[in-house]
């Protein structure tokens, strides 16, 4: 039985470099890291005083006026994700209302979405006896009576998928990929399984994420995770560079459609590029100070050329999961080598993630409207900020400005910590 | 499609409010016992629901043996990794000889509870003014939580970590995923376990899930919402799935774990097989956020593709078992659904809904549901749906009313519905 083909034929990004694609590109071809003090909150004297923010967005500019009221049951992450996917919508120019909805689903990568502190504050505040010590009798009574009545839903990590499908009405699969920094790039891969094996015709996917957040970073912090480099904060978060000590963290969030070729081709629409292959597949490096298991990494981008049919000498570029840490980087370098062989100091290597900041559930779909954009342009963007070759990395790290290149084959990768790695070929369509 | 790659079921486990394991658990089922009671698990006696179905006096400590990072292992990974052990070593496969590139995880884990003393104290001590009028200083939030909370504890709260340590611990190194799609989530991920390896990226693939709410906020997130049963007087005969005085669901906590094993697979190394799985239907509702479409649209449209994957008629089913969670909309829409696509044979099919024992143990309710299922063919009998004593004039099935039924059934039907509009269906088979 013929494999059905599936292709990207709309993309969205809302991202720290601005709320559009463009500006998305601009600032990853130019390359323009996003790192900056940090604006939404002080941080005088927490060792760590810079991310990659989002500024200026109002979700309400991107939904529709019938449905501003969800706004306000819609935790950032989940803003984003609504806003990326309207951009995604608009740029396939798929006339959503009349096509069959049943034959369009919704696939979303997305991580834990972290609590407004203010809002769980005044809740535990009012659940205080008068001595000031908490007490869970008054937090079952005060303490819950200070939440609103969908409190819950604000936080769950399906309600990007849930709120989308509600908004352009697709009724097809709706599913939400939740492992950790794999979570978009493995949610876009089984969204092109569904498409595949005929369950729909179309997907709108992704992922989303905001980092920025007092809880975010305080768990980076303890992870060790984060960049201690604050100034200037443009050279912070350098992935595969010998300065690195960590990522700086980040938000946003990146949308793709997806269509059945058949479906894309009658309605003669514009095609980014074709998902060629997947793979997916574990590691063991459950504890992050000592992670020496390259193998799962490898695994995901081997079986993801198996699954394109693909050399690892036919692919153009790499858009690394770079995520900036002295270990990660390495451990990526490592897997690199073990599946291009002779190839890894010749095959470029970038990562958009200085733009972006440090994203978990939305690096991978980030990587794949890159690649789209990159492979459109015929131009791979660099590692913004990337000087210095560490021998640890021995790769061929894109520096400076945008290179010209004739790209047909683009493997993304995407990594979590909780030992899932996905890996996505972007292939140009012909 | 007549040369798809064949799944079947060769392994399970499960750790629920009934027992600490399949045989517990079922044998509960089969008896009618509830598995709700008081909640002990922190003092919930000034919240609107004071039940909960928790698994009870549970040891993991030696499951942890010799596994550092396993000490921090939050309840729902802990759940997770017993029925995860359990399924391993009833499928034979523990110990014996199989590809690890070729076994994959598609779980439906939870999220994990916060570290709720710690985070407690951590927002007292950044607030800043007086009563309700100051906010949180986020600087003194970080700067403490940096010195006061564990790295391991609050990794635990991540969805993706159950997986992993799954994957960890039985040396799996296949395609892995976790889906958090709320209720349906573990339906869901043993339906797309199967696409794997109907499409052969995996000979085997661990899946199900586990999940654990109930925690402070967790009770009073779905108490706001107003979907748990305040019948706390009698907490065993709170959960009344299709009665007329049902009032919520009663949240539990628990997994459930399948191996689903690609046919030829299984028969080469001789396994026992429990079941073929043969129909998933996955659809969305795109309604609203907190209901069901009042028609059961999306319900309707992924019984019916769960039917058409299958290949059968309405009319094949055996045995349906329910979502049914005992709130008023749900089992009214299921209901309806069950009707819509069955027509008049719905009125002959037998339906019950297990969480009027269970409670509902959200991420992992439909993997235990599943495995309900699969036992119903190897014992001949149908659990029954409990605390059924009010018919609602708008719920008119055969539900199985309050003591299991003795019955030589061949295909069951499971359904499972998610909040935000996820529709699952799947369909097993007895195996010959």
């Amino acid at each position: 039985m013929k494999k059905r083909r599936v292709v990207i034929t709309g993309l969205g990004a809302i991202s720290p470099a601005g709320l559009s694609l463009d500006d998305f590109w601009f600032a990853a071809r130019e390359g323009r890291p996003s790192a900056r003090p940090i604006e939404s909150y002080p941080v005088k004297s927490f060792p760590v005083k810079i991310a990659c923010e989002i500024k200026g967005f109002e979700a309400r500019n991107f939904v529709p006026a019938s449905q501003r009221k969800a706004l306000k049951v819609m935790a950032r992450d989940i803003q984003l994700a609504v806003a990326a996917s309207k951009c995604a919508v608009d740029d396939s120019g798929l006339d959503v209302a009349s096509i069959d909805r049943s034959r369009m689903g919704v696939t979303i990568g997305a991580a834990l979405i972290n609590n407004e502190l203010n809002e769980l504050g005044i809740c535990i505040r009012n659940s205080n006896e008068a001595s000031g010590a908490f007490s869970m009798k008054k937090f079952g009574t005060d303490g819950m009576g200070s939440l609103f009545p969908l409190w819950l839903l604000k936080y769950l990590p399906n309600m990007p998928a849930c709120h989308i499908s509600i908004i352009y009405d697709l009724q097809g699969p709706n599913n939400s990929i939740t492992t950790a920094c794999a979570s978009g790039l493995e949610a876009v891969g089984e969204a092109s399984r569904i498409i595949e094996r005929d369950s729909s015709d179309r997907m709108l996917s992704g992922g989303t994420d905001s980092k920025t957040n007092p809880i975010a970073l305080s768990r980076f912090y303890l992870m060790n995770a984060l960049s201690l480099r604050n100034v200037p904060p443009e050279e912070a978060y350098v992935p595969f560079d010998g300065r690195r000590d960590g990522f700086v963290a980040g938000e946003g969030a990146a949308i793709v459609i997806l269509e059945n070729l058949d479906h894309a081709l009658e309605r003669k629409a514009k095609i980014y590029g074709e998902i060629a292959g997947f793979g997916s597949s574990t590691s063991f490096n459950y504890d992050h100070k000592d992670c020496k298991d390259s193998r799962g990494m490898a695994l995901a981008m081997k079986r993801a050329l198996d699954d394109a049919d693909c050399e690892a000498a036919s692919i153009d570029y790499i858009e690394a999961h770079g995520a900036g840490t002295k270990a990660g980087d390495k451990l990526e370098a490592a897997a690199i080598k073990e599946v291009f062989g002779a190839q890894a100091g010749r095959v470029p290597v970038t990562t958009f993630k200085p733009v972006t900041g440090y994203l978990s559930a939305a690096s991978g779909p980030f990587g794949v409207v890159e690649a789209c954009l990159a492979i459109k342009a015929g131009e791979i963007p660099p590692i913004a900020g990337f000087k210095e070759r560490d021998p640890d990395c021995d790769l061929n790290c894109v520096s400076g400005k945008a290179q010209k290149a004739a790209i047909k084959n683009v493997l993304v990768n995407a990594f979590g910590l909780g030992g899932q790695n996905a890996s996505l070929i972007v292939r140009r369509f012909e | 499609m007549g040369n798809k790659r064949r799944v079947v079921i060769t392994g399970i486990g499960a750790i629920t409010p009934l027992g600490h394991d399949v045989a517990s658990t079922w044998k509960g089922l089969c008896e009618s016992r509830s598995g709700v009671a008081k909640i002990t698990l922190f003092d919930a006696s000034s919240f609107p629901t004071k039940i909960a179905g928790e698994v009870k006096n549970f040891d993991f400590a030696p499951y942890a043996a010799g596994e550092e990072f396993l000490g921090y292992a939050g309840r729902h990974s802990q759940f997770a990794i017993a029925a995860a052990d359990e399924a391993m070593r009833d499928s034979g496969l523990l110990g014996g000889k199989w590809a690890p590139e070729r076994f994959g995880i598609y779980f439906g884990a939870g999220d994990g509870g916060c570290d709720f003393d710690n985070f407690v104290s951590l927002l007292n001590y950044s607030w800043e003014g007086e009563g309700t009028s100051g906010e949180i200083i986020s600087e003194r939030y970080i700067e403490r939580a940096a010195k006061i909370l564990s790295l391991y504890t609050e990794l635990e709260q991540e969805p993706c970590l159950a997986p992993g340590h799954i994957a960890r611990k039985f040396k799996l190194r296949g395609p892995v995923f976790n889906c958090l799609t709320a209720c349906a989530a573990s339906s869901q991920a043993i339906g797309e376990a199967y696409e794997i390896i109907q499409r052969g990226d995996a000979d085997i693939m661990l899946s199900g899930g586990s999940h654990s709410m109930i925690h402070p906020f967790g009770v009073v997130g779905f108490n706001l919402l107003t979907a748990l049963s305040t019948r706390n007087e009698c907490p065993e005969k709170a959960s009344c799935p299709f009665d007329r005085r049902r009032d919520g669901f009663v949240l539990s906590e628990g997994s459930g774990v399948v191996i689903l094993e690609e046919l030829e697979h299984a028969r080469k190394r001789g396994a026992k097989i429990y079941g073929e799985l043969i129909g998933y239907g996955s659809t969305g509702d795109a309604y609203r956020l907190t209901d069901t479409h009042p028609e059961g649209r999306g319900a309707i449209k992924a019984i019916e593709l769960a039917l058409k994957d299958a290949g059968l008629a309405a009319q094949s089913i055996d045995y349906v078992n329910a979502h049914g969670t005992s709130t008023s909309v749900n089992d009214t829409v299921e209901t309806l659904a069950i009707k819509k696509v069955f027509g008049d044979y719905a009125k002959k099919v037998p339906v019950s809904s297990i969480k009027s024992m269970l409670g509902h143990l959200i991420a992992a309710a439909g993997a235990v549901e599943i495995i309900a299922c699969l036992l119903a063919f190897r014992d001949d009998i149908i659990p029954p749906t409990i605390n059924y004593e009010e018919p609602d004039p708008e719920c008119d099935l055969d539900y199985v009313p309050n003591k299991a039924r003795k019955a030589h059934i061949n295909t069951a039907m499971s359904n499972s519905f998610g909040f935000g509009g996820q529709n699952i269906t799947l369909i097993v088979r007895r195996f010959e």
